[in-house]
Parts: C-alpha cells; structure tokens; sequence
C-alpha cells in the first residue's frame, strides 16, 4: 500500500515536472531543458510501470520496467554528455559574441537585401544611434544621403565576386550634426544558403585632418623650395655680370700687363682672379643645378666624336697636371660617334679631370681610357689618389655633398663647391647614362667610369 | 530471469558512470547543480532497482521507490526554481528596458 501511494505521488511530481520542463524549454530552447523532459518522461514511466509491477501486478510490467531502467540510465548518461557540449557551444557563443560586440571597429551585419541583422556596441557610438534604430532597418536607410550609390555599387560587386574590395573612404554626417570620415570595408559570408554581408567602419577622421596637414605642409614646403630656388637663380644671376667683369678685368691685366707691374700687385691681381674664377664657378653652377631641378636644363644633342671631346679636355689640363707634377696616360684611339650635348658632356668629363688632378697627390698617375661595349660606351677616369671611403661614396653625388678633406695631410686641392658632381650625374642621366664610382678605400685611388648609350650608326 | 538481470546490471553501470561524471561536469556548470542531488537519487533508484533482485529484495525495493520519490521532488524543486528564476529575469530585462537612456557619447 506504502508502495502504490509513494509511487502514485512520484507519478503526478513527474507529470507537472514534465509541464514545467516544456515551458522552460519554450523559453530557454536549449538542448538541456529537452533532455530534461525525456527524464521527467523515462521517471514517469518507471514509475508507471513500479505500480503495476509491485501493486497491481500487472503480468508485463517487469518488461516494461526493465526497458525504462535502460532508457533512465541512457539518459542520465546523456544529460551529463549534453551539458559539457552546451557548455562548450556557450563558451564559443560568448567569446565570438565579444569578439563582435567589444571590437573597437563598428561592424553592421546584413542580408543580400541590405537588411541589417546585427550591429555591435562601437557601431552604436560611431553613429550615434541605437542599436535599435539599426536592426531590421535596410543599410541604405542610414546612408540614405551619404553615398549611397558607392555603397550600394560595391555591394553589388561583392555580391558578384564574393571577393574583399578596396577600402570606400567618405563623410558621414551624424546625428548631432558632426561630421566624420570613414573607411568602411566589405567583406561576405555565407551560411547555410543566405549570403550576409558584414561592413567594417573605422572612424578616420584624426587620421584625415592629418593628411590635410601634411598636405597643406608640403604645399607650403614646395612655395619656400621654389623661393629659394628662384631666389638661388636671381642672385647667381645678378652675380654673373660683375663677377665676369672681375674675372676678366684681373685676366686681361695678368695676360697684358705682367711685365709693368710689381710682385706685390701682380700677387693680389692674381688672387683676384682665382677669387674670380672661382666665383664664377660657382655661380654657373648654382644656375645649372637650378636648371636642372627645374627641368629647364636642355640638351642640344648631335652626332659628335667622344674620343676627339675626350682629348681635347684632357688638353686643357696640360698645365695644371704639370704644375702638380702629375702623369697622365691616355689610353683610346679611333672615333666613336654618339648622340650627345658636347658643351654639357664636356663639361661632365672636364668636371672628372679637374676632381681627379685636385685629389691625386704630386707623382700620381690619372689614368683615362674609353672602353666600348655593344650598347654603351664606357669613359674611364682612373686615379692614384686619396680614394673614397664607404660614407664619402654614399654622399659624393648629393647636392652640395662635397667631401672635407682639409685635415688628411696630403697635398690635395680641396676647394670646390660640392655641385660639380651633382651635375654631371644629373647632365649622364639625360642622355640616358650613369656615372659609376669605384674605390677600395683611402690611398687606394678611385675610378670613375661614365657610361653612355650609343645608337647603331657609330662607328670606330 | 537472467536476461533481465543482464539489463538492469547495464543500467546500473551507465548510472556509475554517469555518477562519476555528474562532479566533473557539473563543477563548470554552477547552473545546474541544482539539478545534481535528484539526478544522484535516480542513480541510486536504478542501483537498487538492479540490486533487489539478487539480495533482500523487499528491502532494496522500498529503498527504490523511497529514492524515486525523494528523486522526484528534488528534481520538482530543481525544476520550479529554474522557472520562477526565468520568470523573474524576463521581468526584470521587461522593466529594464523604458528606462534605459542612450547617452549618445562617442
């Protein structure tokens, strides 16, 4: 009796436990709640089949008893196997769920249709919305006059491709009328059937007040370049009158009047005219380097014989190399014909001579020869003297880079405006060619080569 | 006979099993420790179940249905908390919600 009576109550526990889990699995929906229900189910039939059994004994009941022995235990066993999965899928669910809600990037989520399905906290800032105001609502309702044709043209593209596209940046007014720059990024996914469509936008309006600096600092930098440039080119300019004056007032009288006047005066005519020369140097350099950043430096190429320009250079040094009891040693015969600008390569190969003579020490030898290859021709100026160290190659080409050599202790000439080979590089690079430097270090001498292209018609 | 002694041996394993596993399991799941003395009761139910038919059957038939019942009001209790805690959270996310106020700030 004890027996029918507990079993009875068991029963009728079960059956409200059975109705309570449903509703509980209605709003949770979870897998938990579902094995719940077979529980209460399995423990109701037991129970049910206890009562027959024991005190209805009812001929079957052991069967049915035994069958709910093994689906209880079943049971049991698999909430146990269910919970760690759920447990598991929550965990996943909630670190993915921050991932999206806690980036710092405003992401929108929506369907083919452009109907958004989700947005994350950082979305909700940038726009100064809420949450609500986005969700179910189509991404052209937000960006209804900002761009939308952009959006709505990459959008379609993604569709079509199913690719990542370029950044789109634009302006975005917000809410409380102030205004941004973004950078929105599309990207695509696709589950189960259904292809959704996830926007990343980054807030780059700090990053575009920037650019608009920098952009406004450059423009300024380019006026003051371009003032200074101009402001280099007048003065060389107005320098150029009277420094010819100078220069040759002082050269007219040290060719004419050497023999009238006394040492003292012929010595300050003659640093006069070094002081002239020098003057003048350096002023038709500073406008070629002005003529050259300024593309107005033009060539007049013509068909002319290296070999002959290169002898006649090395003519004019005849009494510099003598004075500075240096060899020089020609080695090239023939003629070779390239397209090119005599007065402004000569000026390339006399630059090279000059340097050479002035950084050879007495008994040096300066070495020229010409080598000719199938495209190109190669001007060697080779030289015994001071040489160059690794930092002196790396800045013997820049703008005013001239190499201080005052404190080595050799006798070098070491004046020079430090333009010279700037602007031969610049006047080989014209005619399509480059100046090579080669040197194994200090005392070891340097070679120079300038290669030049020449065409089919040459001849040698 | 032997055939259903077979069966109820098999349950009584799956239940120590699935005894020995509750602890592991439940100890990352505080939510439903709730759950764990009517889930322990039923593991005794079909220990005993498997037990009275070797040895003092009348008594470890009373145990089975003492714990069915104790199992099922525990397992009632666990069940009722879990709804009035539902009920009450979606009240509160209810009342929560007007009054909630956006502060606009980025």
């Amino acid at each position: 009796m004890l027996e029918f009576f507990m079993n009875s109550i068991a029963i009728c526990l079960f059956i409200v436990g059975i109705f309570i889990t449903i509703i509980i699995f209605v709003k949770k929906n979870s897998a938990t709640s579902l094995f719940l229900i077979s529980l209460m189910i399995s423990c109701l039939f037991y129970s049910l089949g206890n009562l027959f059994d024991d005190s209805l004994k009812w001929r079957d009941a052991d069967d049915f008893v035994n069958v709910f022995t093994i689906v209880l235990a079943t049971i049991l066993l698999l909430i146990g196997i269910v919970v760690m999965v759920e447990q598991k899928l929550k965990d996943s669910e909630e670190m993915f769920r921050h991932l999206f809600e806690d980036a710092p990037y405003s992401v929108i989520l929506f369907d083919q249709n452009g109907l958004i399905n989700n947005c994350n906290f950082a979305t909700e800032n940038l726009f100064i919305k809420k949450k609500e105001d986005f969700i179910g609502k189509y991404i052209f309702e937000i960006f209804e006059f900002h761009n939308l044709s952009i959006l709505l043209k990459n959008k379609l593209e993604l569709m079509e491709t199913n690719d990542f596209k370029e950044p789109i940046e634009f302006n975005f007014l917000r809410k409380d009328g102030s205004k941004v720059w973004l950078n929105l990024q599309l990207s695509s996914f696709k589950i189960y059937n259904g292809i959704f469509i996830q926007a990343i936008f980054r807030n780059i309006t700090q990053q575009k007040r920037i650019e608009i600096l920098e952009k406004e600092e450059m423009r300024k930098l380019k006026a003051l370049d371009k003032m200074r440039a101009e402001l280099i080119r007048r003065t060389s300019h107005e320098f150029k009158t009277p420094l010819n004056s100078i220069f040759s007032t002082s050269q007219y009288l040290l060719t004419n009047y050497k023999d009238h006047l006394n040492n003292d005066i012929l010595k300050l005519i003659e640093i006069i005219n070094r002081g002239g020369l020098r003057l003048t140097n350096l002023t038709k350099n500073l406008l070629d380097s002005f003529n050259l950043e300024t593309d107005k430096l033009k060539l007049e190429k013509k068909k002319g014989d290296i070999i002959r320009l290169i002898k006649e250079c090395a003519s004019d040094f005849i009494v510099s190399i003598r004075n500075r009891e240096i060899f020089l040693k020609q080695d090239f015969t023939g003629e070779i014909y390239i397209d090119m600008d005599r007065n402004r390569v000569a000026q390339v190969i006399l630059n090279l001579i000059s340097n050479a003579i002035k950084n050879t020490p007495p008994k040096g030898l300066i070495y020229i020869s010409v080598q000719l290859e199938n495209n190109y021709v190669d001007i060697i100026i080779k030289d015994t003297g001071i040489g160059l160290t690794k930092e002196e190659k790396g800045k013997l080409f820049k703008k005013f880079g001239k190499i201080e050599r005052e404190n080595i202790g050799m006798n070098i000439i070491t004046e020079g405006s430090g333009l010279g080979l700037y602007i031969s590089k610049k006047i080989i690079e014209l005619h399509n060619g480059q100046i090579l430097v080669e040197s194994e270090g200090r005392n070891k001498g340097c070679t120079f080569i300038v290669r030049m292209p020449i065409n089919s018609s040459d001849k040698n | 006979m032997a055939e259903f002694e077979l069966v109820k041996f098999i349950a009584m394993l799956i239940s120590i099993i699935s005894f020995v596993n509750f602890p592991i399991i439940f100890k990352k799941r505080k939510d439903f420790i709730k759950y764990l003395p009517g889930l322990f009761s039923l593991i005794l139910v079909l220990t005993f179940s498997s037990l009275d038919d070797l040895v003092l059957s009348d008594f470890f038939s009373l145990l089975e249905i003492i714990f069915l019942l104790v199992g099922a009001i525990l397992l009632i209790i666990a069940v009722f908390n879990e709804y009035k805690a539902l009920i009450s959270e979606n009240q509160a996310v209810r009342k929560k919600k007007p009054n909630q106020e956006y502060s606009g700030e980025d």
